[in-house]
Formats: C-alpha cells, structure tokens, sequence
C-alpha cells in the first residue's frame, strides 16, 4: 500500500532522475547552441548583385553561416526565433525581391517541410529546402500554394530540378513551397525487416509483454 | 525569450508540477475516503494537458504558415513520429478518447484509426493526398497490437485514470454533487445490457466502415454513394466525411473541438465555413449529430455516474483484451478481494460509478470485470482492511484501510489532548 513515508521516498528519487534528465537533456539540445551564429532581422538584406535580386527575412532568427554560392544564398542551420532548427536553405532571387516569412517542418502527411515567402517583381526564384534524402524526389511530391489554398501543379509557374530545388517563374505576391514527405521513392528498395519494421516492432513487444505477464501471473499463482 | 529551450522548460516544469502534486495530495489530504479520488482527479488533468502537449509546446503556426487558418496550434505533435515515419504516421494508439479532430495531440484514438484503416480512403493519390507505406492491414495489425499490449498492462485504468472525456463525466459529477443532487442508477438488469451494447456498438461500426469502404476494397458499392471521387466538396467529399462513421457521433470531437476554440487554439471560422455534403455536416469537423450525442450524454452523464464509459465502444475494446479469458488471465492490473475480510456490507456496490457489482457479488480473487474502471473508488470506500485492493503486476498499489477505526482514534486522541 502506498504509505506517506514509501511516497516520499519514491517521489523524492522520482523528482531527482527527472531533474538529472532534464539537466542532460539541456546539455544535449539544441547542440547546435555551443556553435557560433550569426543572427539576422528583417532590415538585413541578401543581395545577389549578378542577379539583381535580393532575399529578406520577415522575422529574426540566426544561422550558423550564409554564403553566397553560385548566386544563391545558402543558409546553413537556419532557424527563426522560437522554432525548432529546421535545417540549411539555398535561395536565389533573379529580377525580384524575396521576402521569407517561414520555413517549418511538420508533422503532417509524413514530415513535411514548406517555406512561406512574398515575391516583388516579375522574375525567376530557386529554391532548396535542404532536405535530408538526397535521391531526386517526384514532383508530385510538391506544391506551391497560392493565397486562397490553390494548390498549384508543376508546370504552373514552377518546376522541379533532379536535385530537388524548386524554380519559381513568373509567380509574384505571397505563396507556399510545400514538399510532402510521401516516401515514394525511398522505402522501394528497402529490406523487408526496414519496410516492415513497425510491425515488427510490435510484435515483438506484444510477445514480450504476453510472456512478461504470463510470467507474473504464473509465479503469483505459485 | 527562452527560444529553443521553449519546450524543454515547460516539459521539465510540467514534470515536476507532477511530482510536487502528486506528494502533496498524499501528505496533505486528511480525509481518507477522498485520497484516491484527489490523486484520480490529478492523474486525469496530467493526462488531459499530457494528451494536448502540443497545444503549449508549439511549434506554433506564424501568421503565414499554411495551417495558420485552423489555429495558432501546431495540428499534432504526436510522440514517436520520427521513429514510425510513414509507416505508422498518425502516432501511438491508446485505448482513450484521445480525439484525432483537434489540434495539439500527442496520441490517437485507437478506435479512429481502426476506422480510418479500414477505409482506405487515405491512400495516394486520392482524397487527401495522405500517404502510408504500409497497407490497411497492416496498419489495423500494429493498433491491435498496442491495444493488447496496452490493455494487458493497465486494462481500463486507462478509461478510469487516463481518459479525457472520463475526466469530463467526473467534472459533470463533481458539479451534480455541488447542487446537491442525488445520482440515479440503473437497474441491475439494464446495467448489465447497457455493458453488453458497447460490443454490439462497436461491431455496428466496423462494420459500417467495411461498407462505406466496399468500392474501395472490393470494387463493389454497397451503399449507393460511396464511390470514390474527386477531392473535397464533391462525391468523395461526402464519402470522406463517413470513413470515420463512429466519429460522426462520437461526444467527445465536439467537445475537443469546441474546447480548444474556446480558449483560442482552433479558429471556429474555418471549422463552420468549410461545409460541405449531407445537411447534417454543420463544419469541417462537425456534425449535428455529434453535437446532439454530446448535449445528451452531458444530460445523461449529469444523472447517472459516467454513462458513456458503460455504452463507450472504446472501453469495450480494452476489455475485450483485459477482462475476459485467457487475457484476463494474464492481465497485470486487476481488483483483488479477500473474502475473509469482506462482511458484504456493500458500500463498494453502492460507491461504484459504471454499477459494476463483481467485487461485492464474486467470493474472493480476481473481481475485475469488464465493467469495472479501476477508478478504485471501492478500494478507498472500503472500510476493512485490505479487504479490497489494486493490484499492479502482483503488487498491491492501494488497498482499502480501516478508515473508520483511524477516525475514531483520531477523534479520541484529539478529546486527550484537549483535556
């Protein structure tokens, strides 16, 4: 029976692991913070000079490094203040103004990633959301969103580049790039156990509490 | 200011406001036959903010981010999303009302994603554009799987300790008892009916998926309308909206849903302008229907102790996989009763909120029912010493204590000291 005395004990120990963990835990996230970053506000401005064109961030946050390659910016680690490190973004603006005001990751359709941004000027914008899978993703796996939920199709403004930079064409005002994760490429050549592995899983946790209880139950009888 | 560490602070917050709480209701709560029920009540509103944790840890949308329209929330914040990844990507499956509609979750409804896999209407490219790399069955196979482990575990202490809408009933008690009304009961006989009618409840709705799915599966309509079509607000947008036939009901997705927009974490204007479908859609996320079965069971929940755990569908899935042979066997978490210190007075009968009666009824051993909610609220009403007790994996974490005899020698040391 839960006595005062028995509680306490428990709850202190309880209380310590927490803080132990929690303590750990700050240690190890984000690890990102031991690094040096560089911070930026929405007055700061990219300029690609050869292009005449520009990138602008809507809100603060900091990266740990932005050069300009190959006239696009790339921003490693970049993330906005209060949000979650959402990794490294390559821009380029060409006869336009790029203003962007969010880049997240989300959990929705599998992890899907989009960058919300406004276009001035009629012209030609790349980007690269740096995602993970290096293997060209499917167009279909993407969408450029209009105001008014339009979902827009390849070929409606924009297109998809073999190694997963989206261009933008003609397209001003404010819109989404959305990449969803659908998978559809990078589980085809998996090995069943990978394919599979949730399931698995499962089942192997299943078995591991049947005969867990069984056990229990058995020497309780005894 | 707190940036990055934002939700780690609130986690570590969260985790010793648990702690200090649970400390506190023990040291400090004097009356004996409502020690449980504080710890219970307690265990419920951690559960409830543990089930919504998206709700305070964000991220959150920005004003322009594509899912600002449905709110400030992020639409889920499901733990264990990296590890099932498309294979299971709608999070773990607990057997507890923890709805899929509103924003913030952290788990799933167990029984909305047997629903929603058997109706395959997910899969890419049609409907919603939802991708799984796993097929229906297999899906269905890994929420099985998580029931049984998690009814083998715990049973129905999760409809008991864990389940929001449990909570709710217990607020709706709680409120009845502080106007000062007497709660009704049902008659033996109707109480073991009204248990029997949650597996017919549920059985009606899986079927009814497997048959608004028929084109999907077989090729074939069962139902006129149920073809699949194009996206939203045509043909496939009314078949969409009964995948989930049991959630055009449920209680529980109005009350998410209305509650989050309540306190300003789902914007109400995009829920009620997208209508589409039969005239009983009255939103994106809501039916008539399900606002009709929630003012009713409010009603019926006010009268009678937690009258939707006695019909809940959901319950009736972890005791199909607790309380009945052979996992009932085997089941860690059971209500436990000495039969030599039991006098059969029956104030565990009478202080029992779903009527369960096996504990008063059965000699001794195991009295878990399918029933019965390990709410313990006998155990803490039982005036015998250990006479009744709850047991985890063989052993005893409450058990009931001579609550009377403490009183009396409280009050009689207390009259000592005075004099």
């Amino acid at each position: 029976m839960l006595t005062l005395k028995t509680c306490s004990n428990t709850a202190l120990t309880g209380l310590g692991i927490v803080i132990l963990i929690a303590v750990l835990f700050f240690y190890f996230y984000p690890n990102a913070q031991a690094q040096t970053r560089q911070s930026f506000t929405p007055s700061d401005s990219f300029d690609i000079q050869s292009q005449n064109g520009s990138i602008r961030f809507a809100l603060n946050g900091t990266f740990s490094s932005a050069t300009l390659e190959n006239d696009a910016w790339v921003f490693n680690d970049l993330r906005f203040n209060i949000s979650r490190p959402q990794g490294n973004l390559t821009v380029s603006a060409e006869n336009s103004n790029m203003t962007i005001f969010s880049y997240q990751t989300i959990n929705f359709i599998g992890r899907s990633e989009f960058l919300r941004v406004e276009v001035e000027g009629l012209g030609r914008q790349t980007v690269n959301l740096g995602l993970n899978d290096s293997k060209p993703t499917s167009g279909s796996e993407w969408s450029v969103v209009t105001p008014g939920s339009v979902f827009l199709a390849e070929g409606e403004g924009w297109k998809l580049l073999p190694d997963n930079t989206v261009v933008l064409t003609n397209l001003t005002g404010n819109f989404s790039i959305v990449h969803y994760n659908l998978g559809l490429n990078s589980d085809e050549n998996l090995p069943f156990y990978q394919k599979h592995s949730i399931i698995i899983i499962t089942a192997i946790v299943l078995a591991f509490t049947v005969t867990v209880c069984v056990v229990i139950n058995f020497r309780g009888r005894k | 200011m707190f940036g990055d560490y934002y939700p780690s602070i609130v986690l570590l917050i969260y985790a010793i406001v648990i702690v200090g709480g649970i400390i506190l209701i023990l040291k400090l709560s004097r009356d004996k036959t409502r020690k449980i029920s504080s710890l219970r009540l307690f265990v419920q509103i951690v559960a409830l903010i543990a089930i919504f944790m998206g709700l305070i840890i964000g991220p959150f949308n920005q004003p322009n981010s594509l899912f600002y329209p449905l709110g400030t929330s992020p639409r889920d914040r499901l733990i264990g999303a990296d590890i099932l990844g498309n294979q299971f990507p709608d999070g773990i499956s607990l057997p507890i009302l923890a709805c899929y509609y509103p924003n913030g979750r952290t788990v799933t409804c167990a029984l909305w994603q047997l629903q929603a896999y058997i109706f395959p209407f997910w899969d890419y490219p049609r409907g919603y554009e939802v991708i799984y790399s796993t097929s229906g069955l297999e899906k269905i196979a890994i929420v099985i799987g998580m029931l049984v482990v998690a009814s083998l575990l715990l049973g129905r202490f999760f409809c008991g300790w864990l389940c929001p809408f449990g909570l709710y009933q217990d607020i709706l008690t709680r409120i009845r008892k502080l106007v000062r009304r007497r709660h009704l009961n049902f008659s033996d006989k109707t109480s073991i009916k009204l248990g029997q009618s949650r597996y017919i409840i549920i059985a009606v709705f899986l079927i009814l998926s497997f048959i608004f799915a028929s084109y999907t599966i077989f090729g074939t309509e069962i139902i006129p309308g149920t073809k699949l079509g194009g996206p939203q607000g045509t043909e496939a947008g009314i078949v969409s909206n009964i995948n989930e036939p049991f959630c055009l009901i449920c209680p529980m997705r109005p009350l998410c849903i209305l509650g989050e927009t309540g306190i300003g974490q789902m914007n109400y204007s995009y829920i009620s302008q997208i209508v589409y479908g039969p005239f009983w859609i009255s939103g994106f996320y809501l039916t008539s229907i399900n606002l009709a079965v929630l003012v009713a069971v409010t009603i019926l929940a006010f009268a009678y102790r937690r009258f939707w755990c006695r019909i809940c569908p959901l319950g009736s899935l972890t005791a199909l996989f607790s309380s009945f042979t052979p996992f009932k066997q085997i089941a860690l978490t059971k209500l436990q009763k000495d039969e030599h210190k039991c006098t059969k007075c029956g104030v565990c009968k009478r202080v029992c909120p779903t009527q369960a009666t096996a504990m008063y009824e059965q000699k001794g051993g195991d009295v878990t029912e399918s029933r019965c909610m390990l709410c313990a609220r006998c155990v803490e009403i039982c005036p015998y010493e250990g006479a009744l007790k709850l047991d985890f994996a063989g052993k005893t974490m409450l058990k009931s204590r001579n609550w009377l005899q403490e009183d009396k020698s409280i009050d009689k040391n207390a009259s000592n000291f005075s004099h």
